[in-house]
């Protein structure tokens, strides 16, 4: 008989409510949640104390009107354009018989690691004429659309390929199928993936910057360089609104239907399309893509340090330590960002409720914040807290740019813990070990790909970031993006350029890391 | 002692019934089947004895140990309950040897090393503990997945239709390994199953479940000849579900009065639904026996044939099923004569509602 040998301890049963508790899972959540609303809380008291009275003729005036107008417009198409380019890339790439697709899964992806004022200064380089409305589109579309193909590219492979087969046997065509059957395969995908879109294009302020097209981030940040801080708040809270709207309208559209295969997963290789004539147009495709977000900054970036005699040039001297800090508060932050990811991505997966679903979607909303008000916000709460000891402290970047960049982070983890089956967990915790101990040793190791994904998103991010930077940078240091920015701004292209080099060249380590990866992810989770 | 004791098991899913009061007791040591038909809850009832899922209503008693009390309950990892999934649920990214250690306390490497290779000798794959569970067929999955299982040694072992997705020539000499592995360590089993060949010929003790509640719980041969009623019946093989009226200790039906074996308590008089099995129908030439039909149908399976033979004056609907020898198989269109061999199961009209026909529960 093989009942206990050991001395029993004695047993309690828990109180059982609709779902098991989850005790540390959800307190460990609910201060991240709580960290992550400090730039909202920041924002509703300066303009509770500043008054609705001040703030009306603020909101009211015209300047907003065209503000919005501006913000909503090109948030509205470049997502569109997004969604479409990210889409059709990634079927190309994975369900095409499209030649070097394993090198186009990596060019694809690499736009990710350029960053948007990189872009930006490339094309104004470029053609002076790439401005306004149509430049802002045009640059954003090729900066931002990676955040659609990496995802859609994930559900593509891992989609149940029978689903298609099925389609054609009822007798509809290659095209209807596509349509009817794949877009709905990826239809979460590439709705998770436009919500990351518009947010990013909502906080985006570099890029605009140097286009010279105004939307409420770019009018926030001259609103707080010129101290008028209440104004700034009262714009920023409009802009909470905005990212609240795409928030809801993400949610609405997802609907009720579940997309996940129900088969266990032992994927079968994907159908992959014949191109044939086509297979000059899709080659084409591609290549203006990758041509139109890489070749372009790249291409400037070198001819301008060619022209202006490279790394011979004054500003050279720093690019050293430059790196290093870039890395040092980079690298830190990704760290924070992923492992606070893990308890959120936990509790939204494993212990649905309306709590959980509150906590999740809340935290997307400071991905639409400029980073010059997250960055005001810390400031305003360790002075009044901590007695200013942490103004411009490198610990006050770092967390900065962990809070900004969470969502992402978040999103990367989610999707890698909706794939490792719970049976696994379930198992682990049947064989006698404690919820901790099963998450330590079954769960996070499963979700390790998510995990790394997270890091790189977030460290990508955070290497490129400007405003909060130019706020909390500590004294006499630089990064590289407040090198390439003082340059920049001042004139200096060919000295910009060579930070510009730098930094792509730093960010294509994780990028190209992220392009293989993701296709190896369905792989390397795949359990069971 | 029972080793596992449900009592009154409620669970319902928003508004959907899925136990309704289910009570079942597994002797200690012994080796149960829980028999169901997809959506008849035995998953459900199973992942609450393991504490996936809480019961609304009810108790599960291990050993004596109240691990569930509706609204209180025991956490899963508190409960010594050994569940082993469908597909084994190996986790991938563990050696068989740290998947068999992973429920084992610190006790010491060494310690700890040498339970692991006892075990995988024990499940007969001793020196695979180096392979990872992809560099394993599916019949070593699940023999490595019911080690870990018995690794902590615990009170009770769940399997949840643990051969369902091996082919049919692996299944039965795995399922005699697991078998013999689980009598050797004398370990409490309930394993769930769809499969009444697979639950008659293997388990101890067969329980039913039928929308929610147990139906009937019995040895395989008990269940088999006197099934409480014909639902039960029905389930457990090909069935032949005939109306007649009792006469005492005997019934009155088509084929003439049959004396009748069980349940015990039959009412002696009155309306009957008489149970034949088609093992119990000979098919005779035309003209030797007094009831005469046609064969319809016939269902060729090796061993034995099934015929259908639709009795003279009979609709189609009411075809009798009959298993004969495989050489015996008579072409469809021949006129015979069937004669039913006694005794038999007969329910008086207060016997739960008859079952859909026989035909759909056709078995080999």
């Amino acid at each position: 008989m093989t009942v206990a040998s050991e001395p029993r301890r004695p047993l309690r049963l828990r109180r059982a409510g609709r779902g098991e508790r989850a005790p540390v899972v959800t307190s460990a959540s609910a201060i991240v949640v709580a960290l992550l609303a400090l730039p909202l809380a920041f924002l509703v008291l300066q303009a509770v104390t500043t008054g609705w009275s001040e703030l009306r003729p603020v909101l009211f005036r015209h300047l907003t009107l065209s503000l919005l107008w501006n913000t909503v417009r090109l948030t509205v198409v470049v997502t569109a354009l997004c969604a479409i380019v990210g889409t059709l890339a990634a079927w190309l790439v994975e369900r095409t018989d499209l030649p070097a697709r394993r090198l186009w899964a990596v060019l694809l992806v690499l736009p990710i690691a350029v960053p948007d004022f990189v872009v930006s200064f490339g094309w104004v380089q470029l053609a002076p004429g790439v401005s306004g409305f149509g430049g802002a589109v045009l640059v954003m579309t090729f900066a931002v659309y990676p955040f659609v193909y990496l995802p859609v590219a994930a559900s593509l492979r891992r989609a149940d390929p029978a689903e298609e087969e099925v389609a054609r046997s009822l007798g509809l065509g290659p095209f209807a199928t596509f349509w009817r059957v794949t877009v709905g395969q990826v239809r979460l995908a590439v709705l998770g993936g436009s919500l990351l879109v518009a947010l990013v294009i909502l906080a985006e302020y570099g890029a605009f910057e140097i286009l010279r097209f105004q939307t409420f981030t770019t009018e926030i940040y001259t609103e707080y360089l010129n101290f008028r801080t209440s104004t700034a708040a009262a714009l920023s809270l409009v802009l909470v609104l905005l990212s609240l709207v795409v928030l809801v309208s993400e949610g609405a559209s997802r609907g009720g239907g579940r997309v996940e295969r129900s088969a266990p997963m032992a994927p079968r290789p994907p159908i992959r399309h014949r191109l044939g004539r086509a297979r000059p147009l899709a080659l084409l495709a591609c290549s203006a893509v990758v041509g139109l977000a890489l070749g372009v900054p790249f291409g400037e970036i070198v001819s301008l340090l060619a022209h202006s005699g490279g790394v011979g040039l004054p500003g050279a001297a720093s690019v050293g330590s430059a790196l290093l800090h870039t890395v040092a508060y980079g690298a830190p932050a990704a760290l924070a960002a992923t492992v606070g990811a893990v308890p959120l991505a936990v509790l939204s997966l494993r212990h649905p409720g309306r709590l959980s679903t509150v906590f999740e979607k809340s935290s997307y909303l400071i991905l639409g914040l400029p980073g010059i008000v997250v960055a005001l916000a810390l400031v305003f709460f360790t002075e009044r807290y901590a007695a200013g000891s942490l103004y411009q402290s490198p610990l006050l970047l770092i967390c900065a740019y962990a809070l900004m960049f969470f969502p992402l982070a978040l999103v990367a983890v989610r999707a890698s813990l909706a794939q490792s089956p719970v049976r696994l967990e379930e198992v682990a915790r049947s064989l006698g070990r404690p919820r901790l101990e099963v998450l330590a040793r079954v769960t996070l190791p499963l979700v390790a790909p998510g995990l790394a994904v997270g890091f790189c998103l977030v460290f990508l991010e955070a290497i490129t970031e400007l405003t909060a930077t130019l706020v909390l940078i500590p004294p006499s240091t630089e990064t590289l993006s407040t090198q390439f920015w003082a340059f920049q701004t001042n004139g200096f292209d060919g000295q910009a350029a060579l930070f510009a080099l730098v930094i792509v060249a730093l960010a294509a380590v994780p990028g190209y890391a992220l392009g293989r990866w993701f296709d190896r992810l369905p792989s390397a989770v795949s359990a069971t | 002692m029972s080793g596992l004791e449900v009592v009154g098991l409620e669970k319902r899913f928003d508004s959907l019934e899925v136990l309704r009061g289910v009570d079942l007791a597994v002797e200690a040591g012994s080796f149960a089947a829980l028999l169901g038909r997809s959506g008849s809850g035995k998953t459900t009832l199973l992942r609450i004895l393991a504490g996936f899922e809480r019961a609304d209503r009810g108790r599960v008693v291990v050993v004596g140990t109240v691990v569930d009390a509706g609204a209180h309950a025991l956490a899963p990892e508190r409960r010594r309950i050994g569940y082993v999934p469908q597909e084994g649920a190996l986790f991938p990214h563990m050696t068989v040897a740290r998947n068999v250690g992973f429920g084992l306390r610190r006790s010491g490497r060494a310690g700890r090393r040498a339970k692991v290779a006892e075990l995988l000798e024990m499940v007969g794959l001793g020196g695979l503990g180096p392979r990872y569970p992809h560099q394993l067929s599916g019949g070593q999955q699940q023999r490595v997945a019911l080690a870990r299982a018995l690794a902590v040694s615990p009170s009770v072992i769940l399997l949840d239709e643990p051969f369902s997705s091996l082919d049919a020539e692996l299944r039965a000499s795995v399922r005699a390994d697991v078998l013999d592995v689980l009598r050797r360590a004398g370990a409490t089993t309930l394993f769930v199953t769809h499969d009444q060949d697979e639950a008659l010929s293997s388990a101890e003790q067969v329980s039913v479940l039928v929308d929610g509640a147990i139906a009937q719980s019995a040895t395989p041969r008990e269940l088999y000849e006197r099934p409480a009623s014909p639902q039960v019946a029905a389930f457990l093989g090909a069935a032949n579900l005939l109306p007649g009226t009792f006469e005492g200790d005997r019934v009155h039906t088509g084929f003439g009065p049959l004396e009748v074996a069980g349940p015990p308590g039959a009412p002696g008089r009155g309306d009957a639904v008489v149970l034949v099995r088609p093992e119990q129908l000979e098919i005779t030439a035309e003209d030797r026996a007094s009831r005469r039909g046609e064969v319809v149908a016939c269902e060729f399976y090796g061993h034995d044939v099934v015929l259908r033979v639709r009795p003279d004056g009979e609709p189609a609907a009411a075809a009798l099923l009959a298993r004969v020898a495989g050489h015996r198989a008579v072409p469809v269109g021949t006129r015979v004569g069937i004669v039913a061999l006694g005794p038999v199961v007969a329910w008086g009209p207060e016997a739960p509602e008859i079952s859909p026909p026989a035909s759909e529960n056709t078995a080999v």
